[in-house]
């Protein structure tokens, strides 16, 4: 039997299978060949763990809420109440110029030069990215096979130029072959093509690499306890329980009546949507392009990928 | 003074079976032939770990260099983070110091330890029994009179005083084995011990009000109106155990008291 003789809600239904059997393959593929084994990660810096859960900027947030807690940055808002530690001229300076030689990780240190005077949060947060500190991180979390290097974005695209190939070639066909028999009822058919390319490619190019994913989720498991403690947790960083908290599962679980300066720190989306570098939003807390279904992110951010495709079924060629 | 056998080493659940063995191996690379032993004691070592649970443990020491410890830090911290790991660093040569000075403690120890790593170093550990009976009556009331300040000032929040019921049942716990131990009735476990005690003192509804407090305990919250009903028998417990204690430290001769 020719597929593309099948009538109009027919081939929808063709279509929408074929669909789903194409991006469960790439799905597979990437799955497969993302989770070679290239050494054990170390657990010993959270900054790591936030980078990897959130991109750049998150690695960034959660640094600056430790140096906050740590007495090391000053917190200025223009006003008194909580909500004013979100204005958007909230800013912060250094306490001492002394610590930026005291602390021990460079993106620590690279964070209090930016704040030696008093700077505005968000945008010298911002104009960090692609920091010398931040683009160890990212090389070594590539090395590991926790983020995608430039192998495996070449594989990925490799897979989704096939995929979209695929789906837009078909639709193409079929749409020729309608249109050669004088229909012109595309129009769920062009839909429909579009938005399983949109998903085929969503789905193969998330922010972590499987590798990546399967870490996040141990160390998640690993501070699992800490989660639950999040509400006893004890200003001034005697303790690393706060960085590792908001590392592992981000700045949300973080409480903001014992920490009020996150509030000053969670992310605000620009109008233009999440930032563009390499490695991630420098404004979501969450991650960028999170493939779904990750089940990873710890707030529902991202792509807006996961929705429904019914809809009611218009004719197509036929 | 109770058996000195240590326990056979626990099943830790996920993740502290394996942030534990994590530590470990830092601790051997980090202190190298300095390390001479390393003792897990308390809940953990009986295996009754719960969530909230900290993790106690010992790494007894032939020196404390500094460039070593500062090899353990990171390590430390994250096995902090992780499941409240609290380590104590004690010399080899302290030992029978740090056993007289917190007697109750290093008699719990005793009583409740799991060596993971080279010798036992309380196998044949004395502790003196005057210093213990008096310790054991000082903590006891010590206990007694911080329950009471925090019943004052804290309970008006309902939710604050189930924390400090919860915070109170480890220490006396501990207490009731001590307490058991130096009348020459070791109990099998400090649970048990205060399982024994609670009984033996006449505690109205005891065995309700002990699964109630073991509850309170896991979770660290109580049904409404109930942490105070839990409180009183709790702190009228510690108040006839101490009373016991006193009694006991009629028996310990005149200048060592």
């Amino acid at each position: 039997m020719n597929p593309f003789d099948l009538r109009g809600p027919e081939f929808l239904l063709f279509y929408l299978f074929l669909s789903v059997l194409v991006i469960a393959g790439v799905v597979f593929l990437r799955r497969l060949s993302e989770d070679r084994d290239t050494g054990k990660p170390p657990i010993d810096d959270p900054y790591f763990v936030a980078f990897l859960r959130g991109g750049e900027g998150e690695a960034l947030r959660v640094a600056t809420l430790s140096l906050i807690d740590r007495g090391l940055l000053t917190l200025k808002s223009s006003g008194t109440s909580l909500f004013s530690l979100h204005a958007p001229d909230s800013r912060l300076e250094l306490t001492d110029p002394a610590a930026i030689d005291s602390v021990k990780r460079p993106i620590e240190k690279r964070i209090l030069e930016a704040f030696k005077t008093a700077q505005p949060i968000h945008s010298t947060l911002g104009s960090l990215a692609g920091c010398t500190a931040c683009f160890d991180y990212a090389t070594n979390l590539e090395k590991f096979g926790l983020l995608p290097d430039e192998e495996v974005r070449k594989a990925r695209l490799r897979r989704v130029a096939i995929a979209i190939g695929i789906l837009l070639g078909v639709a193409a066909v079929k749409i020729f072959i309608a249109l050669s028999r004088g229909r012109t009822n595309i129009f769920f058919l062009i839909i429909l093509s579009a938005f399983a390319a949109f998903i085929a490619f969503k789905t193969s190019n998330p922010f972590r690499t499987v590798r990546g994913e399967k870490f996040l989720q141990d160390v998640r498991s690993l501070f699992s306890s800490l989660r639950l403690r999040a509400a006893s947790l004890r200003p001034g960083g005697a303790t690393s329980d706060l960085v590792w908290l908001a590392s592992a599962y981000g700045l949300t679980e973080v409480s903001p009546i014992l920490f009020p300066s996150v509030i000053a720190l969670r992310p605000r989306r620009p109008p233009g949507g999440p930032g563009s570098t390499r490695w991630g939003s420098g404004n979501s807390s969450c991650g960028t392009s999170t493939s779904c279904g990750s089940g990873s992110s710890s707030c529902s951010g991202g792509s807006g990928c996961g929705g429904g495709c019914g809809g009611g079924c218009g004719g197509c060629g036929g | 003074m109770s058996s000195s056998t240590p326990l056979p080493l626990p099943q830790l659940p996920p993740p502290f079976s394996e942030v534990l063995d994590s530590f470990l191996q830092s601790a051997k690379d980090a202190f190298g032939s300095d390390l001479l032993s390393v003792v897990l004691f308390g809940s953990a070592a009986e295996g009754k770990l719960r969530v909230t649970s900290d993790l106690n443990l010992i790494l007894v020491l032939a020196s404390f260099n500094q460039a070593k410890a500062d090899l353990l830090r990171q390590p430390l911290r994250v096995a902090q983070a992780a499941i409240q790991l609290h380590p104590m660093f004690l010399l080899k040569a302290e030992i029978p110091h740090a056993a007289r000075s917190f007697a109750p403690k290093f008699a719990d120890i005793r009583r409740r330890r799991a060596i993971l790593f080279g010798d036992d170093p309380f196998a044949t550990l004395t502790i003196p029994r005057d210093a213990e009976v008096r310790q054991l009556r000082q903590q006891l009331l010590n206990l007694i009179l911080r329950l009471r300040a925090a019943y004052v000032a804290r309970s008006l929040r309902e939710e604050q005083l189930s924390r400090l019921i919860a915070g109170a049942l480890g220490p006396l716990r501990s207490y009731a084995a001590v307490l058991l131990d130096l009348e020459g009735r070791p109990a099998a476990s400090s649970s048990q011990a205060l399982q024994s005690l609670g009984a033996e003192l006449a505690i109205p509804d005891w065995p309700q009000l002990s699964a109630r407090l073991a509850a309170t305990q896991e979770t660290h919250v109580s049904a409404p109106g109930e942490a105070p009903r839990l409180f009183f028998p709790l702190l009228d417990l510690a108040c006839r155990m101490q009373s016991r204690a006193e009694a006991l430290s009629a028996e310990v001769p005149h200048e060592s008291v």
